[in-house]
């Protein structure tokens, strides 16, 4: 086995928005850092936007389900008892290299469920905790939007402009305005004015979810590595972690890793910080069995890998007499709608939804109805169907706050693997009540929002199975070491030197999209690790 | 065009004709725009069989279910061993739309996976995207909206704080 005997400071797995974040911002404070990361480093050229087939890329090697796209970094899943598919990406940037770069940050109250609503739990931390690592977070990366919403906590004005609106804002905004129900510009982690070294500023392109070849998207692997890189930070890709060593002691000592080659490799570290999204911790943990954690690493009271929250979400799409040209930019980002975020129980749920109003994509997607889930007719109406719908469509998300259950979770297949045969996830998950009666909420909202706005015909599609973008609470965060896998600084109740920073520790998962959160608790639990350093190592 | 008489890489000659023809009905041809089995799609769908493995199954299934139900409906022409893939081919067009729809609803997944293939074939055929006008989205991009105008927000601000303190 190569072994690097000289032990990093501390040791990242996962190169994605997380251990990104992580990696300068510890590397910037002096720290020897190594990074490994299954995947490598995309090359922009790759991208499918420059071909005619580019929507064909959708299914094939830029697909956002894993087991579908089946490259040689990606790991397979066991999705027969989920109705929502986990979604992810296995790069440098992990998970930001294609994703809509929907940027809102929690509220408040998201962290006080239980205090307010008496559901689930309440953070250890608040909003006002994490509230300079949000702004530390924007500012390294580069949001576009406009600061002022009145739907959360006021906030340092934006790094560049909100996008423009265009025809398919005003359509949405003639709907919201005559329902008289609150509306923004969304936060997007997107450039629209210069910001940062090497990255144009988007052009309208569209297809965001299939990675973006001008920088314009504040991805992980355009904004944190190269600063982190630049700062000593040594990221080593194609390595894939098999499991986390511990000492004597019970102390994490590094990893066991396979290269790109297929060889085994070790790498020593002072502090083991895990980065690998909802799904990829449990399993590394899980798979970090030794004598003294045989049911797996930090996994003494059976939490690691149980509370799989997703955000179900339901698309509503309509179509409209007049041009709409939902594929004339970021398909995700448009404007938001939180007059239904906060809890009111007269809906007949707990905890809240976000309407996202989105835009569509191209030809091939209206036809086959990627959105409304709903394809275009076959046969003699095909071709005058297809020419109502296209360019004519538009889609709204609603995105539904998902409560911590036991039984969600992510466990090890006893037979699937990895191309290195390392042990499969497994996902069993169920929809539970009060999320459904949300998304039904959601989607009747919707369908009026539509109407108000003038759609001639909508089509919605209850549950998007293919929509499991965001990955929490499988090594959730408490003060209690029976009921959490990490403390309020995300390190492992059980081993003093291993921390967490991706989505496994939230505690919930509010109705907004997480990453502007994940990257603030990494800035959060860093500058914790920085000056206590000498205590955990 | 309609007859494709080549093998594919993973169809035989006969199944690209079947596939083609099969496509013709659920594209047709109309005014500019080609049938997709006109424009070559049961080539294009071949290639995907080829780099795509898991679809092989489906679609050659579903082939065999549309000829399958094709037969019910001609059965002198339902094709022996000799000449396998011939009942679709001698039926009329609204006798092809039976026997297509027989298959959508007694099998929708392979009938799902045939028509899901022949779509993405289509739209992402150059020559269909050129009539429609479509291009690849870069490097041109799409123009930028004029600057938001925040006076749009005036009822929205006024209507206060929207979230709870916590």
């Amino acid at each position: 086995m190569a072994s690097n005997h000289d032990a990093a400071d501390v040791l990242i797995i996962g190169a994605g928005a997380a251990g990104a974040a992580a990696a300068w911002s510890l590397a910037a404070g002096g720290l020897d850092v190594v990074c490994l990361e299954q995947g490598d480093w995309l090359d922009p050229t790759d991208y499918p936007h420059h071909r005619p087939d580019w929507e064909l890329h959708r299914q094939t090697d830029f697909a956002k389900d894993p087991n579908v796209r089946q490259r040689p970094e990606d790991y397979p899943l066991n999705n027969d008892d989920t109705p929502i598919v986990p979604l992810m990406f296995n790069a440098v940037g992990g998970s930001t290299v294609h994703w809509s770069g929907h940027f809102p940050r929690f509220r408040p109250s998201d962290f006080r469920v239980k205090s307010l609503d008496g559901v689930a739990d309440d953070w250890p931390l608040t909003y006002w905790d994490l509230e300079p690592y949000y702004e530390r977070n924007d500012a390294n990366i580069g949001v576009s939007g406009l600061e002022g919403d009145p739907s959360g906590p006021p906030r340092l004005p934006r790094q560049t402009p909100p996008l423009g609106l265009d025809a398919a804002a005003r359509v949405y905004v003639r709907g919201l305005d005559k329902l008289g129900w609150h509306w923004w510009p969304t936060e997007n982690a997107l450039i629209t004015a210069p910001f940062g070294a090497g990255r144009q500023v988007c052009n309208y392109c569209g297809p965001c979810d299939m990675g973006c070849p001008r920088g314009a998207m504040s991805s992980a692997h355009v904004t944190y590595w190269p600063a982190a890189v630049a700062k000593g930070a040594r990221l080593i890709t194609r390595a894939r972690v098999r499991e986390i060593t511990v000492d004597r002691r019970g102390r994490a000592s590094g990893v066991v890793y396979y290269t790109a080659e297929g060889g085994i490799a070790q790498q020593r570290a002072r502090v083991v910080v895990v980065a690998c999204n909802g799904v990829g911790t449990p399993r590394l943990l899980l798979n970090s069995v030794s004598s003294l954690f045989p049911h797996g690493l930090a996994n003494s009271n059976g939490l690691v890998g149980a509370n799989l929250m997703f955000h179900p979400i339901a698309f509503v799409s309509g179509v409209f007499p007049d041009r709409v040209d939902g594929h004339a930019g970021p398909v995700g980002l448009l404007l938001h709608c939180h007059e239904f975020y906060e809890t009111d129980l007269s809906r007949g749920f707990v905890r809240g939804i976000k309407i996202q109003l989105c835009r569509e994509s191209g030809p091939l997607s209206t036809a086959i109805g990627h959105f409304p889930g709903e394809a275009v007719p076959w046969g003699d109406a095909h071709h005058r169907v297809h020419r109502e719908r296209s360019a004519h469509m538009l889609a709204i998300a609603i995105m539904v706050e998902d409560l911590p259950e036991a039984h969600n979770r992510v466990a090890l297949d006893p037979t699937l693997t990895d191309g290195n045969g390392i042990p499969a996830p497994k996902i069993s998950y169920t929809v539970s009540e009060n999320s459904r009666r949300a998304l039904d909420f959601g989607i009747a909202r919707a369908r009026e929002l539509l109407e108000a706005a003038g759609a001639t015909e909508i089509m919605h599609q209850e549950l998007a199975r293919n929509a499991g973008w965001h990955l929490m609470g499988t090594a959730r965060m408490g003060d209690d070491p029976a009921a959490s896998v990490v403390d309020r600084f995300g390190r492992a109740h059980d081993v003093p030197n291993l921390f967490i920073i991706d989505g496994s520790i939230f505690v919930t998962g509010a109705a907004v999209n997480p990453t502007s959160t994940i990257q603030a608790l990494a800035l959060y639990v860093s500058a914790w690790l920085k000056h206590n350093l000498r205590e955990v190592a | 065009m309609s007859e494709q008489r080549q093998d594919g890489e993973i169809l035989a000659a006969h199944q690209v004709a079947l596939l083609a023809a099969m496509q013709n009905r659920l594209i047709p041809s109309q005014d500019e725009m080609p049938g997709a089995g006109d424009a070559g799609c049961a080539q294009t769908v071949d290639s995907f069989l080829k780099e795509r493995p898991a679809l092989r199954r489906p679609i050659l299934a579903a082939l065999n279910a549309v000829e399958a139900a094709a037969g019910e409906r001609a059965p002198a022409a339902a094709g022996g061993e000799a000449s396998p893939h011939v009942a679709f081919l001698s039926l009329s067009d609204s006798d092809r739309d039976a026997a297509l729809r027989a298959v959508e609803a007694a099998q929708p997944e392979l009938f799902r996976a045939l028509l899901h293939q022949t779509y993405s074939a289509y739209y992402t055929n150059p020559a269909v995207l050129l009539i429609l006008g479509w291009r690849p989205p870069q490097p041109e991009g799409y123009p930028t909206p004029p600057p938001f105008d925040e006076a749009l927000l005036e009822n929205v601000k006024q209507r206060g704080k929207l979230w709870r303190d916590a």
